[in-house]
């Protein structure tokens, strides 16, 4: 560190006494003593406490149906509405041999009623439980690049194996993530009619604008030289054929699912209700309604579980009560250590007053 | 000019004996300071008559100019180089550089020499064995330097190496100007040899980068982590990007090369410095020197030197001022050694010293090829009549060698630049680990056990994974991977993304901490020393926390715990005691040695004249002989002018002033003959660097003309009162005099009138000149200083005749029949002169009270002799316990069939082979008795300021200090005393044996002894020193070993070592006198290893060098004694009491700092780990990473990175006035409080609660909710990021704008990055996309209630430890904050501060007894 300059023994070298230099810079030290730390560990309880209330107040405003339909069993809707119970689980038929989703596909028809009234916008999920979205391999598998609308008969290796098809076509979108898309249709009914659902506006605004963009053109002709992930039904272009905002890449259901799970047991937004239709502009009422599943979509490889979930949403978003709870316990807890300190600190405070104020001299010898 | 004559003037007592190429391990030992000359030759720990080898011995009869005053070097006994250690690598990491290895200690008899080196060396068969131990050299640990890398790739390129080597085992040297100029480099015959530019830098501009790779890639930290990035080229184990995962390698090479590169800038900046030194070489065009630069130095080229020039390159001596062509060398800056040593002109050469003339000379040499071996070079000079005169180590000057007490020299450079040997054998960088640093590595090797723990429970999680799931399909089990292979690759990958786990950035922090400590200590402005303007300088720059964690402390004495400027104080003459007292203005003319004389004294010594008593009369001519005895009872030598040059600096001659010519004429050894066509030159012509005020006044002081303090009553000498000091006569040479001169306050004694007579004195005649003083040891100087202010003036002195001018009586020349060397044995030295007038044979005798009291003559009970000798012992007592050192005066007078029968039979004994020491022992003995006392002297050897001060903090820090000093033991023991080492209340043990069998018996003595006391202290508790409280009422003991005794107990075969050690245990302070500066050395690395202690040595002297290189901590007080001992230290001080403030307080603070970070490093990195790790509970054990890879690899460099920076260099445990207040507060590092096996695990686990509460709320939170992985991860890293800081905020004590700035910056710095990150890069870096991801994270309330619930959740636990810690048993700097701020509450600040005495009157204060110094030495 020594500046050593060849004029140095011309200049004095005393150093400059700066309080940064010297190490003298105002400074404050804290000795956290339970007198100290008292107060904070009350105000942190006194806070903490209400803060839980209130999020624990939010959670339970938040009006939640879940319909758990993985082992639902194949319904067939006769003539006059009745329902007929096949008597076998769909997750068991979409798996024989044979079975053809085009042509017989798997439905399930599932009654459930809403106890309240669903006040304020209404969302429907599908929820998977045990589905390891966060798998490493899975994270991996996709090729964001792709999905930007710049396609390439080379997609990533990232997506590898998913990359071509077995007649040597590459994939789009390929990787496992695009490949596994979420296929059941879910639809409710009340009475006779469909709840109006909207599949758009579901995903993120920066996701649909620019994470995800279909390539130019006609999307038919510039994927002609791509197929079809393997357990697609339908072409990348035949996502949403009604609407081209909603189709190829930029389908929000393609994306919502792309956007992969932290968690094994995660909700994915499937699709919002119309609250501009008549009927639902508060909501939706209580009473009965029906789901309607196109089942086409296995879990059984992780034991998972299919769910479809009405919800609707605060200020927090979903019903969590989770984050209340543990604002009141620490709370408390902040608010019980604060008085054992308290206690401490009167009682043990003289003492500690006493020892420390013997000369350390004495005490030493 | 081609004499070939067969001058055997060869004397083979100064043939260096055994090859021994030690030398200093620094990289740069160019003096930066010239030495004045008296503190040449001076046998540093030498009192009067000790330690110091008085060579000349029998010799000194016999030969040339300056025969006794410097050391010849004869009889060094050096063990050679076997016993150094090798090592060529000086990057290898936590490789200590001190030579454990090494069996570096050899017993002082033991003697090793190198018989088969041929013609030049022999061994002296007559060494003195006490000589030889002190002479055994410094084995400084060298390290060859490698070859330079680029110069072995080179070589490798070009194929050029056996023939080379081959024809290079000798090598022909041609003169320079016999080859017409102009030549081509290549048909040069010395063209290819290389110059004299030096490259010590390890780099050039081309080979930096791959060497800086290559060593960095030697680190083994850093191959784990290009091991890493490789592993993530495994497509079936990678984790991250593969550009991504090398950011952090990258950086922390780039920050290392970076450092390597300043570093490297500095050591090109000092060669570039030493390069363009100057130096004069011949110029046959001109015919005349002529200044160049040192790199511009060839082999071949004839040089010229002045005194104090440094040499340029290895130089075959040629011509010397010196008549007899010899010269002197200090080669302390090659080997160490301080002493003088004699070369001389090559043979043939010696008679034509006046007529050499450098164009005549044609001869060729013929020298071996370089080696490292110092001593060690043969050659031979090829006339061209065809003789063959063969040279030899003692004709040759080499590189960084001063030269001394020599005018001038000439020769011709035969190795110049990489091939001299002081360069073969510069020794790269010292690199030294901290026992904290090998904490932590312990610590880091668990971190990797961890590691692999994690890992494998991973890696069995993946398997039980995969097992529990039949029929999972791609990707999540790949095909053509079973369950196990695919754990298996999982292991791989776990370590890849848990990599962090083992903190690679902690290196790099903890390395620039300590650089910043660095640069704040060296910059602390109370360490700065005004008088020679010098910092603190900090050489090694990696273990300022070892300063914190110094137990024993190892101190020389001379010059380190004194001044080593002794200070004539009193004297007894007859009984009647003088005092000189100190000057009232000292402290402001601190160099000047004079000492004011006493009135009395001057009175009683003159009273002669007027003669009135007889009894007075007596006492009279008692004193004037006690002055004629301290003038010639020693080995000064004296010269009457400095050694000058008659050429300047730029090779000019300079014409000689002719007042200044006469006077020298017919006095001087160096005649300078008035058709010399050389001049005389200025004071300015060296090119060594101008040396710092101090030496140089105190330099140019010696050199003043006498100044009398004195000035006689009745004027009865024609001269004195012309004693003015001459200042127009050698204005050149005095300008810096003046100020001494005034500050010399003589008007005590001075009338007015006197005064003006003084201003009216005209030019002095030569013999008014003070002569130069040079002795052997500051003590005769002080002695023969203090006789020429009594106006008994030493003049002169050859070996066989002394020249004294006595007061009243003019000058005498007497015969100098016999000089009886000083030993250690006797204690003692003796002259056997002829008075010119009444022919009597006179033995002057100075020793010891203990040798010279038993040698008195036996004197009646009621005689004035008796008298005498009793009120002399009180005077003796009385001066001992001031703390002076004390020596006794006495005369014999013999007859002359007395002289001539010990004559006969000191023949016999000079002449035998076998006992010769002993014999010659018994023979000094056999006239050394029958002595009349004279009087004697006590000398003060003044502590330096702050030394009592300082020892007793250290000591109340409970840091165990040892003084080992090369002195006898009387002085030592009184300086210990008077530095309040040792206390009256101690007792005092004393092992002095002379035999191994005695030392057996006399340490198990002592060992019952204190056994059986109950207080005494018990071992098991690894010494009292340990133990936290020590019985007040226990004896404290001091213990006093002697260098002899070390012997016994240092060998290995006596296994005395233990017990020893064990005694010293019981003792407070130990003090070893006599010990050779490898026994220091070993004394150091004893206590080390066998004690396990953390010692710091320190010292100032080049007899330091080793025991400073052996310690943990080398400490060099940059003092008068040259550089060597700060070359070779880790930390450099000017002054001793500044240790107490290095130590105390920056050592305290770096160490608690480094520990609170270390810690926190480890809490960080590990919580990140443990994050990632618990999310493996949810993604199926398959190595996924929620968090960014961005993130993951900035989190260290960037996120993180200011907090620990913050607490490692500013935090404040405790300010410094506490720290030194309270000294026992050093207990926290001493104890390695801070940070201890268990911190860690205490760490650890705190890392794993936080982030099981960090990754728990989150997971709570989110679970079942459509959050993804990023934004998953996005949440965690933010929670973690705050509860860190938060984290670093309690670990901080003292709060100041630096560390809050920290960890606003660190927040800061994460939400900038990750804001920019998120917003710009759709596609970045191929890695998956997380395109605003935290904008949206940011816009959920979740978000901002997570945080500081997680906060206050994760922090909890520690914040309440901390406050119980506090309340219930706070540590005791808490404890001293606390009781610091109560009392300030109370308004009794005076209770806290306990006021520093001044130390000027230290030394006397033997009387106040603060009982500092026992009461906390035992604290533990």
């Amino acid at each position: 560190m020594a500046p050593e300059s060849a004029d140095s023994s011309l200049r004095n070298k005393k150093p400059s006494d700066s309080a940064f230099k010297q190490q003298r810079l105002p400074a404050w030290q804290p000795i956290l003593t339970a007198g100290t730390v008292l107060p904070a560990f009350f105000v942190i309880g006194i806070a903490f406490i209400p803060v839980g209330i209130a999020l624990l107040y939010f959670s339970d405003e938040v009006k939640e149906k879940i319909i758990d339909y993985t082992l639902c069993n194949k319904t067939e809707k006769l003539y006059d509405g009745y329902i007929k119970d096949m008597g076998r689980p769909c997750a068991e038929i979409i798996k024989e041999e044979g079975f053809d989703a085009t042509k017989d596909p798997c439905i399930c028809h599932m009654q459930f009623t809403l106890d309240t009234d669903f006040k304020g916008k209404v969302y429907m999920y599908y929820g998977l439980s045990n589905f390891y979205q966060n798998h490493r391999r899975y994270v991996k598998s996709r090729d964001d690049n792709q999905l930007l609308g710049n396609l390439n008969l080379a997609p990533s290796t990232d997506c590898l194996p998913f990359a071509y098809a077995a007649d040597g076509k590459p994939i789009a979108p390929c990787g496992a993530i695009a490949n596994s898309l979420f296929s059941d249709v879910l639809t409710i009914n009340k009475g006779k009619h469909s709840v109006p659902l909207i599949n758009t506006g579901i995903a993120w605004d920066s996701d649909k604008n620019i994470k995800f963009k279909n390539p130019e053109g006609d999307l038919e002709m510039a994927f002609k030289n791509f197929s079809k992930p393997k357990d697609w039904r339908k072409n990348i272009y035949e996502l949403d054929l009604k609407n081209p905002d909603n189709n190829g890449f930029q389908n929000e259901d393609l994306i919502v699912w792309m956007r992969t799970a932290a968690l094994p047991t995660f909700r994915k937004i499937y699709r919002r209700v119309n609250h501009t239709e008549e009927g639902y502009a508060d909501g939706l009422q209580k009473g009965e309604y029906e789901l309607v599943v196109d089942y086409y979509y296995d879990v059984s490889a992780f034991d998972g579980s299919k769910r479809m979930i009405l919800s609707t949403t605060s200020l927090l978003g979903g019903k969590n009560p989770f984050l209340g709870i543990a604002y009141i316990v620490v709370g408390c807890v902040c608010l019980v250590l604060g008085i054992a300190l308290l206690f401490i600190h009167i009682k043990c405070g003289k003492s500690t007053n006493e020892m420390i104020s013997v000369n350390p001299r004495t005490l030493y010898h | 000019m081609s004499n070939t004559g067969e001058h055997a003037t060869s004397d083979p007592s100064k043939i260096e004996a055994a090859s021994s190429s030690s030398t200093a391990g620094s990289t740069y030992t160019f003096p930066e300071v010239v030495r004045s000359p008296d503190t040449r030759g001076h046998g540093r720990s030498a009192s009067h008559g000790s330690g110091t080898t008085f060579s000349g011995g029998a010799a000194s009869t016999s030969v040339v100019g300056r025969p006794s005053a410097l050391k010849s070097t004869r009889g060094h006994q050096r063990a050679f180089s076997q016993g150094q250690i090798t090592d060529s690598s000086g990057i290898r990491p936590g490789h200590s550089r001190v030579g454990s290895k090494t069996d570096f200690i050899l017993p002082p008899g033991h003697k090793e020499t190198e018989t088969t080196s041929g013609s030049g060396s022999r061994t002296s068969a007559k060494g003195h064995s006490r000589q030889a131990s002190r002479s055994e050299s410094i084995y400084t640990l060298r390290r060859t330097a490698p070859p330079s890398f680029w110069k072995r790739f080179l070589s490798f390129i070009l194929r050029r190496s056996p023939r080379y080597e081959q024809e290079e085992r000798y090598r022909i040297v041609v003169p320079n100007h016999t080859v017409p100029p102009k030549t081509p480099r290549k048909e040069h015959p010395n063209g290819k040899r290389p110059n004299n530019k030096v490259r010590t830098t390890k780099y050039t501009l081309l080979s930096f980068l791959p060497r800086n790779l290559l060593e960095q890639f030697h680190r083994v930290a850093n191959l784990y982590f290009i091991f890493i990035v490789l592993l993530n080229w495994f497509p079936a184990i990678n984790a991250f990007g593969k550009e991504i995962a090398m950011i952090p390698v990258v950086f922390v090479l780039g920050v290392t090369a970076v450092k390597d590169l300043f570093e490297d800038r500095r050591r090109h900046a000092s060669d570039k410095r030493i390069n363009n030194s100057t130096c004069r070489i011949y110029q046959s065009e001109n015919d005349r020197y002529k200044k160049v630069l040192w790199k511009e130095v060839r082999v071949g080229d004839l040089i010229h030197l002045s005194n104090n020039e440094v040499v340029p390159a290895d130089i075959l001596l040629l011509r010397s001022s010196d008549p007899n062509g010899l010269c002197y060398i200090d080669t302390g800056h090659l080997d160490g050694e301080t002493n003088l040593k004699q070369r001389k002109v090559a043979r043939g050469f010696t008679e034509k010293q006046d007529g050499f003339d450098p164009s005549k000379f044609k001869s060729v040499i013929e020298v071996d090829a370089p080696t490292t071996k110092i001593y060690r070079f043969h050659g031979a000079m090829l006339h061209p009549s065809g003789t063959r005169i063969p040279v030899g180590t003692d004709n040759l000057l080499l590189r960084e060698c001063l030269l001394k007490n020599t005018d001038y020299v000439e020769g011709i450079v035969v190795y110049a630049g990489h091939e001299t040997k002081a360069m073969l054998n510069n020794g790269g960088p010292r690199y030294k680990r901290s026992s904290l640093e090998k904490q932590m590595n312990q610590d880091v090797l668990w971190c990797v056990l961890i590691l692999i723990f994690l890992c494998v429970i991973g890696a069995i999680g993946c398997k039980l994974w995969l097992s529990t799931y039949t029929n999972l399909q791609e990707p999540f089990r790949p095909d053509g991977y079973s369950d196990s292979s695919e754990a298996f690759l999982a292991f791989w990958t776990y370590i890849i993304i848990l990599q962090i786990m083992i903190p690679l950035s902690l290196y790099v922090t903890l390395e620039m901490c300590k650089i910043i400590q660095v640069y704040h200590i060296h910059n602390n402005v109370d360490l700065y020393d005004p008088l020679i303007d010098k910092r603190t300088e900090c050489r090694a720059l990696n273990i300022t926390e070892e300063l914190g964690q110094i137990q024993y402390i190892f101190s020389d004495k001379t010059g380190t715990l004194t001044e080593n400027r002794m200070i004539f104080r009193n004297c007894t003459i007859a009984g009647v005691d003088y005092h000189h007292p100190t000057l009232q203005d000292e402290s402001k003319t601190k160099n000047t040695l004079t000492v004011l004389c006493n009135a009395k004294m001057v009175q009683d010594m003159l009273c002669q004249e007027s003669v009135t008593d007889s009894s007075s009369l007596i006492h009279a001519t008692r004193i004037q002989e006690f002055l004629l005895l301290l003038a010639v009872c020693n080995t000064v030598v004296c010269s009457h002018h400095p050694h000058y040059d008659l050429m300047n600096a730029s090779g000019i001659l300079e014409p000689v002033p002719n007042a200044f010519e006469q006077e020298n004429k017919p006095e001087t050894t160096t005649t300078v003959s008035p058709n010399d066509k050389y001049s005389r030159l200025e004071e300015s012509r060296s090119v060594t660097p101008s040396p710092p005020l101090h030496t140089s006044s105190h330099f140019d002081n010696r050199r003043t003309p006498h100044v009398p303090s004195l000035s006689p009553i009745t004027s009865v000498d024609s001269s004195p009162t012309s004693e003015a000091p001459p200042k127009n006569s050698r204005p050149k040479i005095l300008n810096i005099t003046a100020l001494g001169f005034l500050g010399n306050k003589r008007n005590m004694n001075l009338t007015d009138e006197q005064k003006v007579k003084i201003n009216q004195s005209v030019t002095p005649s030569p013999h008014e000149l003070k002569p130069i003083f040079e002795a052997e040891s500051p003590d005769e100087l002080a002695l023969v200083d203090t006789a020429y202010i009594y106006n008994c003036k030493l003049l002169k002195r050859t070996p066989s005749e002394v020249t004294v001018d006595l007061p009243g009586a003019g000058r005498y020349d007497f015969k100098i029949l016999n000089i009886l060397q000083f030993d250690s044995v006797r204690k003692c030295m003796s002259v056997i002169i002829k008075h010119p007038v009444t022919k009597q044979i006179i033995l002057y005798c100075k020793g010891a009270d203990t040798t010279i009291i038993p040698a008195l003559a036996p004197v009646e009970d009621d005689s004035e002799q008796k008298r005498i000798i009793c009120q002399t012992q009180q005077q003796l007592n009385a001066y001992a316990k001031q703390g002076l050192r004390v020596l006794l005066m006495a005369k014999r007078i013999l007859t002359v069939t007395e002289y001539n029968e010990w004559l006969r039979k000191h023949k016999e004994a000079e002449l035998s082979h076998d006992n010769l020491e002993k014999k010659l022992q018994e023979s000094y003995a056999l006239i050394e008795h029958n002595l009349t006392l004279l009087g004697a002297t006590g000398i003060e050897d003044r502590l330096q300021e702050g030394v009592p001060e300082t020892l007793a903090s250290l000591i109340s820090a409970g840091i165990v200090v040892w003084v080992v000093t090369g002195d006898k033991p009387e002085t030592a023991i009184n300086i210990a005393y008077s530095a309040k080492l040792f206390s009256p209340q101690m007792e005092l043990l004393k092992l002095m044996t002379r035999s191994k069998e005695a030392a057996d018996r006399t340490i198990s003595f002592y060992l019952n002894e204190i056994e059986r006391q109950p207080d005494g202290g018990d071992p098991t508790s690894s010494s009292n020193l340990l133990s936290s409280r020590s019985q007040p009422k226990a004896k404290t003991r001091a213990l006093v070993i002697d260098g002899k005794t070390l012997t016994f107990i240092l060998d290995r075969r006596s296994n005395l070592t233990k017990p020893f050690l064990k005694l010293t245990t019981y003792c407070n302070s130990v003090l070893c006198c006599r010990a050779t500066p490898l026994q220091k050395a070993y004394i150091v690395k004893v206590v080390k290893e066998e004690l396990k202690m953390r010692t710091l040595a320190i010292g100032d002297g080049a007899n330091d060098v080793s025991m400073i290189q052996t310690a943990d901590v080398g400490i060099g007080i940059s003092g008068q004694e040259g550089m060597q001992a700060v070359m070779a230290a880790d930390f450099s001080l000017s002054r001793f009491k500044y240790l107490e403030r290095l130590l105390l307080v920056h050592g305290h603070w770096s160490y608690d700092r480094l520990s609170s970070m270390i810690l926190y490093f480890f809490y960080k990195n590990a919580a990140f780990v443990f994050l990632i790790f618990w999310y493996q509970l949810y993604c199926g054990y398959s190595g996924a990473v929620m968090i960014d890879q961005m993130y993951l690899m900035l989190y260290n460099l960037l996120f993180t990175s200011l907090p620990p920076l913050a607490i490692g260099v500013y935090d404040q445990d405790a300010p410094e006035y506490l720290l030194r207040e309270n000294p026992y507060l050093y207990r926290r590092g001493r104890l390695g409080k801070a940070y201890r096996s268990r911190s860690f695990w205490f760490t650890m686990f705190d890392a794993i609660y936080q982030s099981l509460a960090i990754f728990f709320i989150c997971q709570g939170i989110y679970n079942e909710s459509d959050i993804d992985i990023w934004e998953f991860g996005t949440v965690v890293t933010t929670a973690c990021m705050f509860v860190m800081q938060l984290h670093a905020a309690i670990e901080t004590r003292s709060w100041t704008i630096l560390h809050i700035g920290s960890y606003l910056v660190s927040i800061g710095l994460f939400y900038l990055y990750s804001i920019i990150y998120n917003a710009y890069c759709v596609n970045c870096f191929g890695l998956p996309s997380n395109y605003w991801i935290i904008q949206h994270a940011m816009s959920t309330a979740n978000y901002w209630l997570l945080i500081p619930l997680s906060c206050v959740v994760a922090l909890l636990p520690r914040i309440l430890l901390r406050v119980i810690k506090t309340a219930v048993c706070p540590d005791d700097v808490t404890r001293a904050i606390m009781m610091h701020r109560r009392a300030l509450r109370r308004g009794e600040g005076f209770l806290v501060s306990w006021s520093r005495s001044t130390s000027a009157s230290s030394i006397y204060r033997t009387t106040d007894n603060r009982t500092k110094n026992n009461i906390l030495t035992a604290v533990g």
